[in-house]
This record gives C-alpha cells, structure tokens and sequence, in this order.
C-alpha cells in the first residue's frame, strides 16, 4: 500500500510538470514602423505639445523609463523637421530642451511661440520630416460645450473600498444632433495638468467618453478618473482642487484612444480578442494621432 | 396394349433426349463479356434453340460477365439470367425469358448480445450484385428480384453470415450478429466495412467506431471523442490539445456537432481540454468532411454525427472507471422485453488535484507554488437513454443529456468565476410503413447556458445568458426504386436567445440590473436526397437543400432564403480502387461571437438578421482511394478547394461582453481554404498503424482587418502529420503510440514599444503574422484487461508528450498592475510530459 501510495505521488507528481511560462521578447518585424508622433494642439496653448519619438523593439522597460524623464534620451527624436499649416500659415515647431518647470518634462517635445488660432472649418495639416521620411497628418476643430462645472462628492470607492473625492461635473453638450466624443483628463495639480501624462504609476489619466447613452444635459457625472489595467479607481483621497478637462473630438480621434485603452487591458491571449493597435491619421508608416482639440475646464474646488 | 407402351416409351424417350441435349449442350465462348445480343446469337448460333423475349431492345444491350469460356447450356443461363433479372423456360426448342419480379427486402440489424443497432451494417446479394446498408437507426431495405439466394450480412468488427432466403414477395428479415473476437490490433478502422472506403460514393465522410476510439487517451487518460477525432486526416485542433476543431480550414464554429440529433453549442469542458461526450455511452460517430448529405444544414464546415448507446437488450450491464481527473459509471439493460435503459454519470476533480498538489507537495517540488491552492474546477456529465420497442414497425427512443462546468481558478482571476453548461433532449419516432418507406420523426431541445460571476462585494453580479433551440424533423427513407435510395424531409428550428442580463448578487453591490434585449429567429429546410447506381462502376449521391432564417421584429425583421445543391460521385477504377467528386454548398445562420482563438464558455451565438448575412461556403472535392491485399492496405488522396462568403471576424480589440451594438464589433469578407489530405493504413495484423499528412490552407479578405489585405486565418497550419500505431503485446497487453505534427499556429504579435501621454503601449503589425514553433508530441497508451469471474477489468497507462516537447498554447503580454510603463511577454507552454493512469471495470 506504501509503495502505491509512493507510485501515486510521483506520478502525480510528474503531471505537475504541466503548462508553465517563459518570457519572450518583441519579434522583429522588417519595415514595421520606425516613429512615434504625438501632436495635441487644442484651444488651450497650455496643452499643445508636439513630441516625437522611436519605437523600441524589445519590452526593456528601461530603455522607456529613465528615472524622472517622461520620455527619456535614448529614444527622442531630435532631428525633424516639424510644421503646422493652415489658412496659408505655416508655423515651425522645434526641439526644445527638458524643463522640469513646465510641461516639457523629458526629451523630443517640439514647441513654438507663435501664437497658433484654432477655428471652426479650418484644416489643419501636420508635417513632420524626419531624415529622408516625411510624414503628415490633417485635423479639423470640433467645438465643445461652452462651458462646466464641478464639485467634489465624497464617494467611497468600489474596489479599494476606500473613501475618494470624487468630481461630479455638469455640462451641456455642443450638438444636439450628433454624437459627441470626448477625451478626458483629470489632475490634482493644474500645473501638471498641462502634461497629460501619467496619473499615478498605476494609472493612465486620461479616459473617453461620449454622449451616445447620455442627455444632452449632463448633470453631476461621475468623471471618469482615468484608465488602469485593474480596473481600480484612483480618485484622490485628500480634498484638494482638482482639474477636470474635456478635449472634444472628431469620432476617429475617439477610437484611437479606445484602442488604446483596450489595449491596456488586452493581454492578445488564446483567450483574449485579437489585439491591434489603433487607426492613426497620420500618412507615412508612423504611429502616433495627430489630435485637434477644443478644451472645456473647471475646477472642482476643494471648499465646493 | 403393347403399341400403347411402345408409344409411352417413344415419348419418354423423346423427352429425355431432349432433356439431355438441354444439360449436355456445350456452348464454346471466345471472350468473357458479351452484350447479351451478341450471347444470344452465339446460343443460337451453337445449338438448335432459339430466344423469345418481351422489351428486346432494352435487354439485348445489357452487357454480362463470365467466369469461363465453356459453359453448358443450362449453367450458362444460370449465371446470366441473375446478372440480367431475369428468368427462363424452355419449351421444345424455344428459350422463354421473362422479368424477374422485384421484391423488397427489409428489416433491423442487430447486435446479438446486447441488441444495439448496428449502423452501417451491410446486406449484400452477391448473385444479383446489389447491396445496402442499414441507416442511422439500424434499418435496411434492399430491392431485389425474386428468386433463391445467400444474403451476406457483415458488419466490421462482427461475424459475417450468410443466410438463405427465398423471394417471391417482400419480406421482412432483421439480423443478429455476433461480436467477433478479433485481435485486437484490428481496431485502426475508420468505416463500418472493409471496403467502404473504395465503395461509398460519400466523398470525404469517415466514422469512429468504440474500438477505435479505446486506441487513443485523451487528456488525463481517457478517450476523448474529439480529441479521437483529430486522428483523422484532415480534421486538426484550433490548438492542439485541445478538443476545439478545424475541419478543411474551417473554424471550430462551423462544425454541427450531433448528439442523438441535437446540436450541442459548446462541445467542451475546462477551457477545451476535454470534450462532454461520455465514451462510455457512445457507440458511433460519423464525420462530413467535404461532401454533406442534403439531410444535413446549418453549418458551413463540417457535420460531426455523434450516437450513444441504446442499452443492453439481454442483461443488465454496469461499467465504470476511476483516474486521476475524473470518474464515471454506466448502468444499462432490459426493462421487460421490448424496453433497454442507459444511465451514464462522469465527474471531473480537475481543481481538487490541483489543491491537493499544492498544498502537499509544494515543499517538495518548487513549481508546484505557483499552483493556486483554492482553486474551484469541476465538471459533471449526464446521460440518460431509453428505448422502447412498440411493435415490429415502431420505435420510440428518448436521449437526454446534462453537463455543467465550474471553474474559478485564482492564478488566472480571483475575482470572478464562470459556469456553463449543455442540456440536450431527444425523443424520436421510427415508423416502418412498408417495405420501401421508414420515417424518423424527432423532437429535439438543446439549451446552452454560462454565467460570469464577479466576486468582489462592492459590485459583485451575475451575467447570465442562454441560446435555446427546438427542432422537429421528419426523415423520410424512400426505396421503391431499383438502384435508388432516396431521402427526403423537413426540419424546423426555433432559436430563442438571451444574449446577457446582469443582475446584482446582493443588495450590498452596487451593480444595476442590464439586460440586452432577447433575439429569436426560426428556420426551416426541406430536402431531398437521392442515392443511386448508375452502372456496376458508377454511383452518385445527389441532393438539394433549401432552406430559410427569418428573424428580427418590427423593421428589424429580415427573411433570407438559401438552396444549397450537393452532389457527390464514384467511379470505380477497378474492385479495389475508385475516384470520387464532390460538390457542396452549405449555409450557416447561426453564428459565434467568439473573437479569440480558443473560445471562450461565455462567448454567444446569434441568428442572421439584417445585419448579419448568412455565410455561405462552395466547397469542391476529389478523392482517389485505392485498397491493396484484400482491403489490408488502404492507400488515399483527398484534395479540397472552398469559397466562403460573408464570412465573420471581429475588430482589433473588439468588445462583445455585453455589447448591445454587437454588430460595430463585426465585420465580414471573403475567405477560401484549400488542401489535401494524403493517408495509409494497414487493418490487420498484430501490427496496424495509419499514417497521414495533411497540407492545408485558410485566407480571408476582409475590408476593415489587417488594412483590407488578405491573412491567414489563427488556426492556418498548413502542415499536419499524424501517425497511429497499435501493437498487440502479448494476449492481453496492447500498446498504441501516437504521433502528431503540425505547423505552428498563427498570432498578432506586437512589434514594438513605444512612448504614448506617458506609458508604454505595443505597436501591432499584421493580423495573425507571426508562426509560432512546430508543435509535435508523441503520446503512448499501454493497456492490460483482464477477465476475471464475474467482470472485466483493464488498467490503462498512458504518457501524454513522451518526450515533454514544450508547445506553445498562447503568447500573452501581461501589463503589470502597479505600473503601467511595465510589460513583459509571456509563451505559456502547454502540459509537458503527463502520465496518466485509469482503471475500469465492467460487469
């Protein structure tokens, strides 16, 4: 009976040896896409930034993540050549240096001083010129709503279980007619509001939304506080000001960032969707959006 | 007085010489075939008779065979009068020919035993040279000529007889046959007779037999009937190991899979590791792979015709099994004389090992940690089937089955758990009416049901969702003429359809009540089938389906109706050898919203409406089969070219989990699959093995995927290679070895990494562009039974991947959930080396 008992075990035991993991690294793919341009030019100059990078062909996070730099060094593109055209108007952006006391935290941020008029029924075309590759993109303005208002609500959060200032915002939307899209960014700190970058280490902070299942006459929504792969909200837990921004957009520019979004939350498994990256609108074998936004903003005030 | 008796002798010496000169007449031939014009003139020609006959011109054309080249007048026209349908008297020096008169001849064939149907089984006349075969219900009817002859009633794996019968009118004959005690070894066959390969004008159609089926170990041990299925040439695994399949290119959800003529909509258990049909209560299955009986619809790919057990007719039989995943028993026999029950129950402890192994032997072996030791994985499976014999002429049967899945597994989701499960009802009517027209008559219910439970207290809820079916069918066997077996029928469905409502599951969560509205369609087929010889060389099968969906209300509502022609020929080479052609259009209107490669429980079926079209599929086919050694050697050829439109795929990371705009999520195009499938078998012998190589390929064109270019299906593996080997040891030792091969299967892998509003995020090239390493595994079955008193036992040891060949089952990117700059790729190899061990019994 021991020795079947022992038989038993091992070969359970050897059953174990069943389905395990490795890492594995990018597969390299020849003629994929060399760039990454991020264009966001919207109503608000403090958001406008251009900024352009390489795509990394291996998942060495280090190579992405170099201390306090957003975008570090080693993958900023430095050397295009990069215009706004519109109405005749041509402005230049060019390479700026890393300014810790602004937005432009981290390498390959193009800016201009000109002063750049977003209108209604205007197109607007990016050129961007990197050695011999030139690669364009084209935007029209979607007007938002006109104005909004915040408050913060004390809600305690459904994961976490944690007690959160959450803000409820009101807004009418634009057009009554159509759908509207929006993106959406929400900071505790207006200042770093303007560099829509990461949320927190587990957050993105910037999320969608639209009309299509809403009234015309939104009033108090929960505004959404960002995109986590987990699902977790990351609402602040202090009251403290907060700043919630609309960018209203075209629908294309809205699919783009739900694909994004997916993709967080996609690991392209045998029991997953098929991942793919999203529909850019910019021509030329580069990945990245150019964006043209109209910005709406309030504040959420912590004594509201 | 004298003169009378001189004149009696006189006479009856006259009629014996003329009897003589009948026997004695020696007929001399130059060749072996002659049209019966040309025999007739050579009768003439050599003795004093002469001919007289009604419809000359027909009959003076037929051709016959003979053995020699010498006959005497009265063999002569023993052996071609059958071959003709004819019969003869001779008067003085006149030869009278009349029609034979047809008579039918029908009946069951049986089991001896246990009284099971045979299906399959063949009856043949060899002096007429006709034959049948019995239907899916055990029944017969052959046309034949009235007469005294051998009918030879066979059936692969059974003793053949050979019984006297005298036709004068239409009888009624059923056969029992007896089990052969065949080795074992003769175990590799795919048909219900030896030849069929060569004979049947079915282009592509193969079946599973139990022997057959015991050969192979499936997952932890047992035979599985899917996973037996991937044996076959030209059937593949989406993913190997798995019991999800391709038949010629097409997607797992284009194969109609039957149980007792049911559809079953999710085949599987555990995440596709295991198939839900019992082998202890299957008892057939056939597979269309290329050409498609008329009788059978809705699916564009394949049709995969599963029979269970009707039960023991003589004694009451119980069987069972223990291994390591799970367990079963079987419990069948008479109730009376005209009633046989089967009750099968199986129940997997997949997640108890798991915990156990953790939990044991954790300390021991280090890979064991990162087993989750609260893991919930089980599965059970239900049937029941009752059989009741009304009278000569009617049969009632009900089938039923139930299986349910539980999974919760923490390694992969601590939050939330899913059920699903299969129910399936069958009661069916055979009515004999005459010996020419048998109808089977079915009510059918199938209801598929999953839940998706999400834990966490705050938003915790149930997403429950359903697909119900009622059928009714009406199968029509006609044979009233010669050569011809003709079928016909109608079958309805109802499709009801609760695609996903959300309910919270305590008062607690903050979860709302969503439900998406429910979708109903209703189809409709009528067909008809005809199965005919043409001559002693050429045969057809040949057919028309029609059929209709309507679904939808109000505006929404759509109608579309579809004809789907099949026709399947053979031509005979020579006795051994054959050619065959196919030519089939089928029709799908039932369609899986299921964007990933395996498949998940909670993936959802929807009708066509007026958005989503029926796909339609062309599928063109050619055989070549040739049989050596008196059918010991089986040599094939098979090559396959399909069309396919309104075919569905999904968008790049496409949303279905409660979508109500479902249909933003879909798009739809071309695709096409072509191939060939190559295969050699040896029967018989100590030693038997098949040996087969498949080559295919599967593309769509979809505008919207893949930027509007054309890409291989994920489950595109062009090459496939399968060897099966069974060898008798010793008397009660067996041991069987198999081997598979096949390309490796096809991902969307990302190319790159790159810097977007701050976090990482994958740049995705071309659908399904990257090939993943071949897979291959070889898997060996050791098998000893032994005989005791009162049962029969048998141990089984089985080594899944002999040689532990590390097979990708998935390539996953897993972004880091305390840091969204953070990825890293993972291979997830499937099981490596994994023995198994089952003992089972039988008394």
């Amino acid at each position: 009976m021991k020795r079947l008992k022992h038989t038993l075990i091992i070969i359970i035991t050897l059953a174990v040896i069943s389905s395990c993991t490795e890492d594995y690294d990018l597969i390299n793919v020849e003629g994929a896409p060399e760039y990454c341009i991020d264009a966001f030019i919207t109503t608000n100059s403090n958001y406008n930034s251009i900024r352009i990078s390489k795509i990394v062909k291996g998942f060495n996070t280090d190579e992405l993540n170099s201390g306090l730099e957003i975008l570090p060094e080693n993958i900023a593109v430095k050397n295009a050549k990069v215009y706004l055209r519109y109405n005749n108007k041509s402005i230049e952006f060019t390479i700026t240096e890393p300014n810790h006391n602004n937005k432009y935290v981290g390498y390959g941020y193009y800016a201009t001083a000109e002063t750049i008029e977003i209108k209604e029924n205007t197109k607007y075309t990016l050129e961007v010129s990197i050695n011999d590759k030139t690669f364009t993109a084209e935007n029209r303005l979607i007007k938002g709503p006109e104005s909004m208002t915040a408050k913060l609500k004390k809600t305690k959060l459904e994961i976490q279980k944690d007690m959160a200032y959450v803000p409820h915002v009101s807004f009418t939307d634009p057009d009554k007619n159509n759908i509207n899209y929006y993106i959406t960014h929400m900071s505790d700190n207006q200042f770093d509001s303007y560099q829509m970058t990461v949320g927190s280490s587990r957050n993105w902070a910037i999320s969608i939304l639209t009309d299509k299942y809403l009234q015309h006459n939104i009033v108090d929504l929960k505004f959404p506080f960002g995109t986590s792969p987990t699902g977790t909200s990351w609402y602040p837990s202090h009251k403290a000001d907060v700043t919630v921004t609309l960018f209203s957009v075209d629908k294309m520019t809205y699919d783009y960032y739900s694909v994004l979004i997916n993709q967080m939350k996609n690991n392209g498994g045998a029991y997953s969707q098929s991942p793919g990256s999203p529909i850019t609108n910019i021509k030329g074998e580069a990945i990245g959006y150019f964006v043209l936004a109209d910005v709406t903003q309030t504040i959420a005030k912590a004594n509201s | 007085m004298r003169r009378v008796i001189i004149c009696l002798s006189l006479v009856i010496f006259s009629i014996n010489i003329m009897a003589q000169n009948y026997n004695d007449i020696i007929i001399k031939l130059q060749k072996n075939e002659y049209t019966i014009k040309d025999l007739f003139k050579q009768i003439e020609k050599q003795s004093s008779y002469r001919f007289a006959y009604a419809d000359p011109a027909t009959t003076l054309k037929q051709s016959v065979m003979l053995e020699k080249k010498q006959y005497s007048l009265k063999d002569l026209l023993d052996e071609v009068m059958p071959q003709i349908k004819y019969k003869y008297r001779i008067s003085g020096k006149t030869i009278t020919l009349k029609r034979l008169k047809k008579v039918k001849i029908s009946g069951i064939i049986t089991d001896a035993s246990t009284g099971e149907t045979l299906i399959g089984a063949t009856v043949y006349i060899r002096d007429l040279m006709v034959g049948t075969t019995t239907n899916a219900y055990g029944y017969y009817t052959l046309i034949a000529y009235e007469g005294n002859y051998t009918a030879e009633v066979s059936y692969i794996g059974y003793k053949k007889i050979s019984k006297l019968i005298s036709l004068k009118n239409d009888i009624r004959a059923d056969y029992n046959l007896e089990f052969s005690s065949i080795s074992i070894s003769e175990v590799l066959v795919t048909a219900k007779k030896e030849n069929d390969n060569v004979v049947n004008n079915t282009l592509g159609k193969q079946s599973i037999t139990t022997d057959y089926l015991n050969t192979f170990a499936g997952f932890g041990g047992e035979p599985d009937v899917l996973k037996t299925m991937q044996s076959l040439s030209g059937v593949n695994a989406t993913i190997p190991g798995t019991t999800q399949i391709s038949v010629h290119g097409g997607s797992f959800d284009q194969n109609l899979v039957l149980l007792d003529e049911a559809p079953v909509y999710n085949p599987s258990h555990t995440l596709g590791f295991f198939s839900v049909f019992n082998p202890d209560v299957f008892k057939t299955s056939d597979i269309y792979k290329s050409y498609i009986p008329a009788n059978y619809g809705g699916r564009l790919s394949s049709v995969i015709d599963i029979r269970t057990k009707d039960g023991n007719k003589e004694k009451i039989g119980v069987n069972g099994g223990i291994g390591l995943l799970s367990s079963k028993l079987t419990v069948e026999g008479p109730i009376g004389n005209n009633t046989t029950f089967v009750v099968a129950g199986r129940y997997s402890y997949v997640g108890t090992i798991l915990n156990f192994m953790e939990e044991n032997m954790s300390s021991l072996f280090k890979g064991l940690n990162e087993l989750s030791n609260n893991s919930e994985i089980n599965f059970y499976d239900f049937n029941v089937k009752l059989n009741h014999r009304i009278d000569n002429n009617n049969r009632l049967y009900f089938s039923a089955y139930r299986g349910k899945d539980h999974f919760y597994y923490t390694d992969i989701d601590d939050q939330s758990a899913m059920d699903w499960g299969n129910t399936t009802g069958t009661l069916r009517w055979n009515k004999i009416f005459s010996n020419n027209l048998f109808l089977n008559t079915s009510l059918i219910f199938s209801n598929y049901a999953y839940s998706y439970i999400l834990k966490d207290d705050s938003q915790s809820f149930n997403w429950e969702a359903d697909l119900k079916e009622y059928d009714v069918k009406m199968d029509f066997d006609y044979t009233a003429f010669a050569n011809h077996s003709i079928k016909f029928g109608l079958e309805t469905n109802i499709h009801n359809i609760k695609p996903g409502k959300i309910t919270p599951r305590s008062e607690s969560s903050n979860a709302i009540v969503k439900s998406l509205d429910r979708k109903s369609a209703n189809t409709l087929a009528i067909y008809l089938n005809d199965e005919f010889i043409i001559n002693d060389k050429l045969s057809a099968n040949a057919g028309i389906r029609v059929s209709a969906i309507n679904s939808g209300e109000g505006d929404n509502n759509k109608t579309y109706y579809n004809a789907e022609p099949r026709l399947s020929i053979r031509y005979m080479l020579t006795e051994t050898a054959s050619v065959k052609a196919s030519y089939t259009r089928t029709t799908q209107y039932m369609h899986l919203m299921s964007n990933s490669s395996l498949g998940l429980p909670t993936d959802i079926w929807l009708p066509s409406d007026n958005i989503i079209k029926p796909q339609r599929a062309s599928n063109y086919s050619f055989g070549i089969y040739k049989n050596f050694n008196k059918n010991m050697f089986m040599l094939s050829a098979e090559g396959y070219y399909k069309n396919m439109d309104n075919i569905i795929d999904f968008i790049d990371n496409s949303n279905l989990f409660m979508n109500e705009d479902i249909h933003t999520q879909i798009l739809t195009g071309k695709g096409k699959a072509y191939g060939v499938d190559i295969s050699f078998k040896k029967l018989r012998g100590k030693t038997s093995y098949q040996i087969s190589y498949s080559y295919s390929k599967t593309l769509r064109t979809i505008p919207g995927i893949n930027g509007g270019k054309e890409y291989a299906a994920s489950f595109d593996r062009p090459h496939n290679i399968k060897v099966a080997v069974t060898q008798q040891l010793f008397k009660k030792f067996k041991a069987s070895l198999n081997f598979s091969y096949s390309s490796g299967g096809l991902y969307t892998v990302p190319s790159g990494m790159y810097l977007y509003k701050g976090i990482s995020f994958l740049n995705y090239t071309e659908r399904n562009g990257y090939r993943a390493p071949d897979f291959h595994s070889l898997d060996l079955l050791l098998s000893y039974e032994k005989k005791h008193k009162r049962f029969t036992s048998e141990f089984r040891l089985g080594i899944y991947n002999v040689y532990g060949r590390k097979n990708i089952f998935t390539l996953m990117i897993k972004p880091d959930n305390y840091n969204v700059n953070k990825m890293t790729g993972k291979k997830m190899y499937l099981f490596s080396t994994v023995p198994t061990f089952t003992y089972s019994f039988k008394f």
